[in-house]
């Protein structure tokens, strides 16, 4: 498999191609070439294939945005470890979709219209971090960040089910290999991160259910601080 | 507080002219130094240079005042770009308020309110540089050539064929409205409109204004790719919504400044053709991109202009405006960086272009352009995403259901638009209308001067004064 720079957000000085529509407009020598991955993917459909791949790029691109920004406002440090953990592993996962793809004979930089679709969902996940932090008390914006992190990595996960999946319908090759090779490497830490981000999720919302402390509305932010630093400190990384 | 312009680039590209000598200081003591040649290199990233930290931009009220312009000596060019920097203000202004408005964030409020603090002084110190000598229908002339010698230069500089369709059918709209309110001019205040504008640009009609009005469906365009559109494009299409925006507005609140009907009407015409052009370039935009990004994209905007007005402003004392700004612009591009990489993860170079594209925004004649895209396209028209020959457009076409009720009567007839009124008006007070062709005849022939008039100007005294009814 070749191996590309990893590009977290494309743009034309990057590479940047897509699929002109009605409502689009693309220079000529921006417009992507859908089909290239034909010869890679046998009887497959090569150019949903690729808008396909392009979404899951988006989706890891837009994760590694997300796993930065929920890292610098959180004030959890086991959280804050996890986040960047977990954002380092996403950006490797960049490359890796950046690579098969350039293996398959594709466009890297390609954004497909179902990619920019993500790309709005997924600022939409992350936007709702930030936007109400005025009418929200920390401990929400907590949660909020952490439910943010259970839907991006809800749909990572099922994207590289999907990405295995597809693989499973190619003969022996170096497609098949490339796909094979991708899946071995970013499976296991995707079902890691789903997994550690619903058990939290779950953790974090008893945890509030059920303790008396944190029904005094008028907590000061200090308090409120120290209290949510101090959650899992029985599972510190 | 001083501040100085880079001598050198952070890629080592020496800056022609960029001596280390403190160009102006924040107060009404104003420095000088010797103007710099032109051929300065654009190897410059915003991003990589200190600018001036925010919170030491606020100025005082003698800091922020600094005398007009002399309207008699200004050049032309020099009076366009202190219209195009109010325009690009009031737009980062405008945006803020929005963003403001579409967040419950305190932090990112507080931001944008001292941001948008420091760009409401920013724009007082550019638009108060217009002289109060000028008329409203002077500054509205100005605002024209704004329009002509900008949009005609970024469409001769646009990467993308499409944006550059849309800047060259708006080109001919705006050339046609700088025409119509030049002959007002020569009506109601008996003057040349060429001694404001220099005869840099030529005044002649373009598309007829009368036939500029669509049916809004027409006017939303497809918009770029937020991935793929050249940095220049992006640049381009943001500078000329803010422009036009701003044209809009202005013709919007100075129309009933006048007494007289015929002045009151033609700005409400015109004022609704720039009302279309706001939303035909606006629609350009990919509404994609985040607040925050837009807001970065604003700031980068602003470095650009300012970095390319100041690389050719004559007048000493406002080159030196434009790099106050610029230094401004550079501080407020670092927070609105800051602001996208804590709340959004992002860092500004993956968005923004290595170095300012190395194409400085200039002010410059652009008749032989002009001409060309006259003769080649008056006869456009909007058509759903595209456009089409007027000919072409079917009977039953929802552009000739807007005309009739725009213009309230068949197009063919003249009907009551004021634009027409105005050219009427003008050749009956003087015997001809007022036309500025330096380069010739009309390259269009259905809109040459009419034969009648081919012997007939308007007699102007010495001093430049009309004397109406007067023929030579």
């Amino acid at each position: 498999m070749t191996t590309t720079s990893p590009i977290f957000t494309t743009t034309y000085d990057t590479g940047g191609t897509t699929k002109p529509l009605d409502a689009v407009t693309v220079a000529p020598e921006r417009v992507a070439v859908t089909d290239a991955m034909k010869d890679a993917l046998g009887s497959m459909n090569a150019p949903f294939v690729a808008d396909f791949l392009s979404d899951a790029l988006m989706h890891e691109q837009c994760g590694r945005h997300l796993y930065r920004a929920v890292a610098s406002q959180t004030n959890n440090p086991m959280l804050k470890g996890r986040y960047e953990e977990y954002g380092q592993q996403t950006e490797q996962h960049v490359v890796v979709l950046q690579s098969l793809i350039a293996a398959l004979g594709g466009e890297p930089g390609y954004v497909s219209p179902s990619a920019r679709a993500t790309e709005k969902l997924d600022t939409g996940a992350v936007q709702a971090t930030f936007m109400l932090d005025g009418s929200l008390d920390l401990m929400t914006k907590e949660l909020l960040m952490l439910n943010a992190v259970v839907l991006a990595e809800t749909i990572d996960h099922s994207n590289w089910e999907l990405i295995e999946q597809l693989s499973e319908q190619l003969d022996e090759g170096p497609a098949k290999e490339a796909f094979r090779d991708a899946c071995a490497e970013v499976r296991p830490q995707e079902d890691d991160h789903v997994m550690w981000a619903m058990e939290t999720r779950r953790r974090m919302i008893t945890m509030q259910a059920s303790s008396h402390m944190m029904q005094g509305v008028a907590a000061t932010a200090e308090n409120l601080v120290n209290r949510i630093s101090s959650w899992f400190d029985d599972t510190a990384t | 507080m001083w501040w100085r312009f880079p001598a050198e680039d952070p890629h080592g590209v020496v800056t022609a002219g960029y001596d280390v000598e403190p160009t102006v200081r924040l107060s009404r003591h104003v420095h000088v130094h010797p103007p710099r040649p032109f051929e300065v290199a654009m190897a410059f990233n915003p991003l990589t240079e200190k600018g001036m930290p925010l919170e030491d931009q606020l100025r005082s009220w003698n800091d922020m005042l600094q005398p007009p312009y002399d309207p008699e000596t200004v050049d032309p060019y020099t009076q366009t770009r202190v219209i195009l920097m109010n325009g690009i203000e009031v737009e980062s202004i405008i945006f803020s308020h929005q963003f403001h408005r579409h967040t419950d964030n305190p932090d990112l409020r507080r931001q944008l309110a001292l941001s948008r603090r420091v760009e409401q002084q920013q724009q007082k110190a550019i638009n108060w540089l217009l002289p109060g000598e000028l008329s409203p229908l002077e500054t509205t002339i100005g605002y024209e050539q704004v329009a002509v010698d900008l949009t005609a230069w970024l469409a001769r500089h646009e990467p993308d064929p499409l944006l550059k369709q849309a800047l060259d059918f708006a080109l001919l709209e705006d050339f046609d409205h700088l025409y119509r309110y030049a002959n007002l001019y020569a009506m109601i205040q008996g003057r040349h409109a060429e001694a404001l504008t220099g005869s840099l640009t030529e005044i002649t009609p373009g598309r007829p204004t009368i036939l500029e009005h669509a049916h809004p469906f027409d006017l939303v365009r497809p918009h770029y790719e937020t991935h793929t559109v050249h940095p220049l494009s992006r640049l381009h299409v943001m500078t000329i919504v803010a422009a036009e925006q701003q044209t809009m507005n202005y013709y919007m609140n100075h129309g009933p400044d006048f007494v007289e009907p015929i002045a009151r009407a033609l700005y409400a015409e015109i004022a609704q053709i720039e009302e279309q052009h706001v939303t035909h370039y606006g629609s350009l935009i990919d509404p994609l991109d985040s607040w925050l990004q837009q807001l970065l994209f604003h700031e980068y905007n602003e470095c650009y202009l300012y970095y390319s007005m100041a690389q050719q402003e004559s007048d000493e004392r406002i080159r030196n405006l434009w790099e106050l700004h610029l230094q401004m612009e550079i501080g407020q591009l670092q927070v609105a960086a800051e602001l996208l990489r804590k709340y959004e993860g992002q860092d500004a170079e993956e968005l923004l272009p290595p170095m300012l594209p190395d194409v400085p925004l200039t002010f410059e004649p652009n008749k032989e352009y002009v001409r060309d895209v006259l003769a080649n396209q008056v006869d456009l028209r909007q058509d759903g995403f595209g456009y089409a020959l007027a000919d072409d457009l079917p009977s039953d076409h929802r552009y000739w259901a807007f005309q009739a009720i725009q213009n309230g009567g068949p197009v063919d007839g003249g009907g009551t638009a004021p634009s027409e009124q105005v050219i009427r008006a003008n050749r009956e007070a003087v015997g001809a209308e007022y036309r500025d062709e330096t380069e010739g005849p009309h390259p269009v022939i259905d809109l040459r001067r009419p034969p009648a008039e081919d012997e007939t100007e308007m007699a102007f005294s010495e001093n430049d004064e009309m004397i109406p009814g007067a023929a030579r």
